[in-house]
C-alpha cells in the first residue's frame, strides 16, 4: 500500500494550468525532494495532496483516503497528512505549547492532560523544551518552524508535506529546521519536500523529482538525478542553481 | 452668578437623569447591534448567495440613510401600520439596527484581515470551519475589531441625542425642555455638551485600555 498514490493530477487557477498531469507514488517511509523552478507547480502539487486546493482532474489516494469524496479531502484527512508552511502560519493568539495541541484537543478530542505532556515531549524533540509558553511573536522564524513541525507531529500524521520550510528563514536559521527535518527522516517518516536546498535533498531524500511546467520532467535517487540527469530541462535547472557545472 | 448656581443645582437632576437614558440607548443600542452585526457578518462571509444577498441588503438600506429617517419611520411611520411603540423601545431598536450595519462591515472586514494561512493551517489539522472560525479566526479578528467598534460606540453615544426628536428623555432632550422654561440657553446646552464630553472622555479611556489588553501576548 502507497502512502500517496496520484495519477494525472490536473489544476488550473483561472484559465492557467498550474498541473499538467502528474503522477507521483510514494511508498511508506520514504523521503522524496520535490524541486524545480518557481512557477513549476511544486507548491501546487503539495498544496493539492494536503487538500488546501480542490483538484480539476485525476486520481488521488493519501493515507488511505481517496479524493473526491463528498467530504472534502482534508476534512476527511483528519489531521493524517502534516503540512509545513513556508510561512510557518503559526496561531499567534496561542503559546507554543497551545499550538502544538490544538489539534489533538479539538479535533481528536484527546484528554488534556495527556495531550499536553505529549506536546511538551514533541517541543522536547525540536529543541523547543524551554519555550513552551512563548508566543510565536517571542520566537524566532527557526524556532517558529520547528514548533509547526511540532504541531504537525502531535496528529501522528502518515505523511509529512513540507512546502519550502526554510524559505522564509534568515539563512543562519536554516539549519536547526533542516536538522529537525533530518531527524524526521532517520525515523523513517513519510515525507514529501519541495525545497531549493539542493544539498539538503541530496543528503536526506531517497528520491527526487524534477518538476517543470505543471508536470515532472524527471525523478530518480537523489544522489543520480542531482549529479547525472537524463533530461536537459533538468541540467539546465540544476546549472543556473549552481549544482551542476553549465 | 448666584442664579447661575442655582439654575444649576435645580437642573443637575433633570439633565442626570437624561445621562442615564443616553448611557442605557447606548449600551443598549451597542450591545444589540454588535450582535446583530456579528450575525450579519457571517452571513456576509457565506458561501450561499441566498444568505450574502440579505446581509449586504441590509448594510446598505441601514447605513446608506440617516439615522434621524430611520428613527422617524420607526416611532412616527409604523403606527400607520398599527404597529406602535414607546419612544425608548423604538429607539433601542432604531439604535440597535442602525449600529448592527456599521458592526457588521467591522466584523466582517475583520475576519477577513485574518490571513488566509491561519485558515489553511487549521485545515490541515483536520479542523471544520466552525471550529476554525471560533478557536482561530474570530480570536485575532477581535483584536482587530476592537479600536472601530469603540468608535462606533463613541459615535452612537453622540447620536443618541437623535432620540430627542421622537421623545425620549434623554439628555439632550432635558436641556431643550430645561431652556424652554428658564430661557438659559447658552448655559444649558453648553451643561448637556460637558456631560455627553465627559461619557464620550470615559470610553475613550476604556477603549484604550481594551487595545492595550487584546494587544497583549503578541508583538
Amino acid at each position: 500500500m502507497s502512502a500517496i498514490e496520484a495519477k494525472g493530477l490536473r489544476k488550473r487557477f483561472g484559465d492557467t494550468p498550474v498541473l499538467a498531469g502528474v503522477d507521483l507514488t510514494v511508498s511508506p517511509g520514504e523521503v522524496v525532494a520535490v524541486i524545480g523552478p518557481s512557477g513549476s507547480g511544486k507548491s501546487t502539487l503539495l498544496r493539492c495532496l494536503a487538500g488546501l486546493e480542490p483538484l480539476n482532474g485525476g486520481e488521488l489516494t493519501i493515507a488511505n483516503v481517496t479524493a473526491g469524496g463528498t467530504v472534502p479531502l482534508a476534512k476527511a484527512l483528519n489531521g493524517r497528512v502534516g503540512f509545513v508552511f513556508q510561512n510557518f502560519n503559526l496561531f499567534p493568539h496561542k503559546t507554543a505549547l497551545r499550538n502544538v495541541i490544538e489539534g489533538p484537543v479539538v479535533v481528536r478530542k484527546a484528554d488534556p492532560t495527556q495531550v499536553v505532556a505529549q506536546g511538551l515531549q514533541l517541543l522536547e524533540k525540536v529543541g523547543l523544551g524551554d519555550r513552551a509558553n512563548a508566543y510565536p511573536a517571542a520566537l524566532s522564524g527557526g524556532q517558529q518552524q520547528r514548533c509547526a513541525i511540532a504541531r504537525a507531529l502531535a496528529m501522528d500524521p502518515e505523511v509529512i508535506l513540507f512546502d519550502e520550510p526554510t524559505s522564509a528563514l534568515d539563512p543562519e536559521l536554516v539549519g536547526e529546521v533542516l536538522a529537525v527535518i533530518r531527524d524526521l527522516a532517520a525515523e523513517k517518516r513519510t515525507m514529501v519536500i519541495v525545497t531549493h536546498q539542493m544539498d539538503f535533498a541530496r543528503d536526506v531524500a531517497d528520491r527526487t523529482i524534477f518538476m517543470d511546467g505543471g508536470v515532472i520532467v524527471e525523478q530518480g535517487p537523489s544522489e543520480q538525478l542531482l549529479a547525472s540527469p537524463r533530461e536537459e530541462r533538468t541540467r539546465r535547472f540544476l546549472a543556473r542553481s549552481g549544482v551542476l557545472r553549465p | 452668578m448666584e442664579s447661575g448656581l442655582d439654575l444649576l443645582r435645580q437642573s443637575a437632576p433633570f439633565l442626570l437623569k437624561g445621562a442615564v437614558y443616553t448611557v442605557l440607548l447606548s449600551v443598549i443600542g451597542m450591545g444589540i447591534g454588535v450582535c446583530l452585526g456579528f450575525g450579519l457578518a457571517l452571513m456576509r462571509l457565506s458561501r450561499s448567495p441566498l444568505l450574502r444577498w440579505p446581509a449586504s441588503a441590509y448594510v446598505s438600506a441601514f447605513r446608506g440613510t440617516p439615522l434621524l429617517v430611520q428613527l422617524f419611520l420607526i416611532y412616527y411611520g409604523l403606527p400607520q401600520f398599527g404597529i406602535e411603540m414607546p419612544p425608548l423601545l423604538a429607539a433601542g431598536i432604531g439604535f440597535s439596527l442602525n449600529v448592527g450595519a456599521y458592526a457588521c462591515e467591522i466584523l466582517r472586514s475583520a475576519i477577513d484581515a485574518v490571513d488566509r494561512g491561519q485558515w489553511e493551517a487549521a485545515s490541515v489539522l483536520g479542523m471544520s470551519r466552525g471550529q476554525t472560525l471560533r478557536r482561530i479566526i474570530l480570536p485575532q479578528a477581535a483584536r482587530t475589531a476592537v479600536a472601530p467598534l469603540s468608535n462606533s460606540f463613541i459615535g452612537l453615544v453622540k447620536d443618541t441625542s437623535l432620540a430627542a426628536t421622537i421623545q425620549v428623555p434623554e439628555l439632550f432632550r432635558q436641556a431643550q425642555l430645561i431652556t424652554a422654561r428658564t430661557y438659559e440657553i447658552f448655559a444649558m446646552y453648553l451643561a448637556a455638551a460637558a456631560i455627553y464630553w465627559i461619557v464620550s472622555t470615559v470610553l475613550a479611556a476604556l477603549q484604550g485600555q481594551l487595545e492595550r489588553r487584546a494587544a497583549e501576548g503578541r508583538r
